[in-house]
């Protein structure tokens, strides 16, 4: 790992390996670097891809990519060994019960209309679990899963997680915040 | 089928449904080329927002003819797409809930704006940001609607006069709003959530329309509480601009029991008036049977713009289907289905009745309809 590189909690990290994740699917898992503009640094050695948004090499993997924000200037790519047939949502919880939760789904390749669907809370990796709650966002994915020549079906739920914001970033907010209030004519 | 333009001297008021997972919206139609849109919804599958679709379709003049857009409240199916009829309504002024804390609201705002991350799931206060992004460009006020609060008024030539008039929030759920905003901006500006409002139903926007010696409620999800401080009870406590009972009611929060009082039928609403709901059909169907009846009991013009249908799952290919399948999810898709209720009243006669014209998927509610699903 490079010198300067500085590990934050950051979206990218929606897709990090846990100890709970299978070594044997997940190749290696994402480390980013937020520093000003938006630049992620990894280990050479490792199978993360780093690819500028232009470069057209991004299209000859199948990705765990969801979404990409508009100030990055590069990102990062989780390689899987190669999935085939998947589709991918992305969810909220609209209700908690006892061992399930329900959520309102989007899908990611056809956003027309939405689904309802009920999942099992044992499909949340331990890790995530502390994340669900009403309202919270997370991706689903299902496909087949191909390794060691062995074929498999897999449902992945990933609950997304926020970055805590830099000073720079609270003071952007704030400034556009502050920007509305005084720019409007407001009603007194 | 081809819509005509309502006459010169004609209101009309027309309620758009999707079926009851994609909201509803209202237009109006106050005399003279001018129009009102009350919330938004769209077509899922165009994004369009269905209010300007339907007025298109009747040549309406957006720039100009559009006076007022309104937001009742701060759900998903009342909001989503206002922003694009503020943008293309030129000429509109924008009305929403009173704020008493702008400041803090504005920094909410721009918070939960920063999650971009995620903006088609964060659609209420993303619309927000861009409604307060365009009044903010046209220099114009927001008009704050809270009880008794004339929104619009307008002489119709020697006709008759036309004021749309909002009859809530109340004070008191104003109050609680300034007070959640603080809760909402410490739970929810930093997380990865969805932003989920307190009771948003108890600060719709109730409108009385009253157009000339005709009357009409839009009663938004307004629902009934036990605290008569806010919610119906309070509108019938304080309200001081009700002087005449309404013809025309649109029923709050799509039929159901919790926005049902019998004094709002006895006390502010005309014998036999022209009833018009939207369906809601996620995890709960609305209206249920025994509301419907209860609603038949007091009209026999009960219009609904789509019945309650049972969820499928969504058409795919065979090979997604089963891999869906094989893991053991039930996937249900929110149908949409829209449908209109158009009701239209001569403005010159003071004996007039309600015409309505049911298109797409709108039907006559009787005493013996069966929702289906429950």
């Amino acid at each position: 790992m490079s010198e300067e590189t500085v590990i934050k909690d950051h979206w990218a990290l929606d897709f990090p390996m846990t100890e709970h994740s299978d070594k044997n699917e997940y190749v290696s898992f994402i480390e980013d670097v937020v520093s000003g503009d938006l630049k992620l640094i990894n280990d050479k050695n490792s199978d993360i891809l780093i690819f500028d948004q232009s470069d057209s090499r991004k299209n000859d993997f199948e990705f765990e990519l969801f979404a990409i924000p508009e100030y990055s200037k590069t990102f990062a790519i989780q390689k899987r060994k190669y999935t085939a047939k998947t589709q991918k949502w992305i969810g909220y919880v609209i209700d908690i019960k006892e061992n399930s939760f329900i959520a309102h789904l989007e899908e990611l390749n056809d956003s027309t209309t939405y689904e309802i669907g009920e999942f099992d809370k044992f499909e949340i990796l331990p890790d995530d679990l502390p994340l669900l709650s009403i309202g919270s966002t997370f991706y689903w994915s299902i496909g087949y899963l191909t390794n060691n020549s062995q074929r498999k079906k897999e449902s992945t739920i990933k609950f997304r997680r926020l970055g805590n914001l830099s000073v720079e970033d609270f003071d952007r907010i704030k400034d556009k915040a502050d920007n509305l209030f005084e720019s409007i004519n407001w009603e007194k | 089928m081809e819509l005509d333009f309502p006459k010169k001297y004609q209101a009309e008021i027309t309620l758009i449904g999707t079926g009851g997972g994609y909201g509803e919206c209202v237009v109006a139609h106050l005399g003279n080329n001018n129009w009102i849109i009350v919330d938004s919804c769209i077509n899922p599958e165009t994004k369009a927002p269905l209010a300007l679709e339907y007025l298109s379709k009747l040549n309406v003049d957006l720039k100009k003819d559009v006076k007022l857009v309104l937001c009742t409240h701060w759900h998903d199916d009342h909001i989503k797409g206002i922003s694009i009829i503020l943008k293309e309504c030129t000429n509109a002024s924008f009305a929403m809930l009173r704020i008493n804390d702008i400041k803090k609201f504005c920094l909410f705002l721009s918070f939960d704006n920063n999650k971009e991350l995620i903006v088609s799931q964060n659609v209420s206060t993303s619309e927000f940001y861009k409604v307060l992004e365009i009044i903010k460009e046209r220099n114009i006020q927001p008009q704050f609607a809270s009880c008794d609060r004339i929104l619009y008024s307008n002489r119709l030539d020697e006709i008759c006069d036309i004021e749309v008039i909002s009859l809530s929030p109340s004070d008191f759920s104003i109050m609680n709003f300034d007070r959640e905003i603080t809760n909402l901006l410490k739970e929810f500006s930093l997380s990865n959530k969805k932003i989920v409002p307190e009771l948003p139903n108890s600060k719709s926007v109730v409108l009385l329309l009253k157009l000339g010696t005709h009357c009409a409620l839009l009663g938004a999800d307004l629902e009934v509480h036990i605290d008569d401080r806010i919610g119906w009870l309070s509108i019938l406590n304080n309200s001081q601009s009700i002087r005449k009972k309404s013809s025309y009611f649109k029923i709050s929060h799509h039929g159901s029991e919790n926005g049902y009082h019998r004094r709002i039928w006895d006390e502010i609403i005309g014998n036999s008036p022209v009833a018009t709901l939207t369906p809601w059909n996620i995890s709960t169907k609305l209206p249920t049977i025994k509301m419907l009846q209860k609603y038949c009991v007091h009209t026999d013009k009960l219009y609904m713009t789509s019945p309650v249908v049972n969820s499928k799952p969504k058409k795919r290919s065979w090979d997604e289907m089963k891999m869906i399948e094989k893991l053991g999810y039930k996937l249900t898709e929110v149908k949409y289905n829209k449908g209109i209720i158009r009701s239209r009243i001569n403005l010159s006669d003071n004996n007039a009745i309600w015409e309505t014209l049911l298109l797409d998927s709108a039907f006559h509610v009787n005493a013996e309809f069966q929702p289906l699903g429950q």
